[in-house]
């Protein structure tokens, strides 16, 4: 299970409206070994990313956004990363952030563990809980 | 006693002298948020129109090609869900 790091900036962001999770469009971004994202990392500007040659969409699908009882949760959809037509540069951080927000504010990111290179064909799944959600904010 | 109301009154006086300075920026960005208004509304119906096309059909594929994938042979990373909590009182 990767564990989900969250950037400190994403809590001011969030209450100061530079994000609307329900409708705005999540990416994700992936970083190599050596460029590891750290917690005081803000806006995309700020991460060194790989090259997106052969890969395909890395946009997420909104399941749900909503509040129960006082509880918000983002149920994200699973996605799905294709490398087609030859290989997709070595990555090992997967890194969430808001393509839509004014400077492309981040989010979270989470450490696959080692680098990871997709040969022509093959996939990574990021399977998001379906239940609980990518987020919860209570 | 005195010189309570003496801190009080300079206390009055700085604190009405901030405001006032603060004033005509407090003024333009309330009359921006009104202009921005109708374009915010826009925007709310607007998603509306796209989240009534994709949901929930869209993730339900989604979440059917992620296992898909697995079962093929393609790599899985599953993702912790985390919370984010605000302080309770």
């Amino acid at each position: 299970m990767a564990s989900f790091n969250k950037f400190n900036s994403f809590v001011e962001a969030l209450a100061e409206k530079s994000h609307n999770l329900g409708s705005d469009t999540l990416t994700v971004a992936l970083t190599a070994t050596a460029n590891a994202p750290v917690a005081t990392n803000t806006v995309l500007a700020n991460l060194t990313q790989i090259s997106y040659t052969n890969l395909s969409s890395r946009a997420l699908t909104t399941s749900s956004s909503s509040q129960s009882s006082g509880t918000y949760k983002l149920v994200i959809a699973d996605l799905v990363l294709t490398a087609s037509g030859g290989a997709v540069a070595a990555f090992q951080y997967l890194v969430i952030y808001n393509d839509t927000a004014t400077n492309k504010e981040l989010i979270g990111w989470y450490d696959y563990g080692s680098a990871l290179t997709l040969a022509d064909g093959e996939t990574l799944t990021l399977d998001f809980s379906a239940a609980n959600g990518m987020i919860q904010i209570v | 006693m005195k010189e309570l109301k003496e801190l009080q009154e300079k206390l009055h006086k700085e604190r009405a002298k901030i405001v006032e300075e603060a004033a005509p920026y407090r003024v333009r960005y309330n009359e921006l948020a009104a202009m921005i208004a109708p374009l915010e509304k826009e925007m709310r119906e607007v998603a509306e129109k796209f989240k009534a096309i994709e949901r929930p059909r869209l993730a339900e594929i989604d979440n059917q090609l992620g296992p898909i994938a697995v079962a093929l042979g393609g790599k899985r990373m599953p993702a912790e869900q985390p919370n984010i909590e605000m302080e309770k009182e």
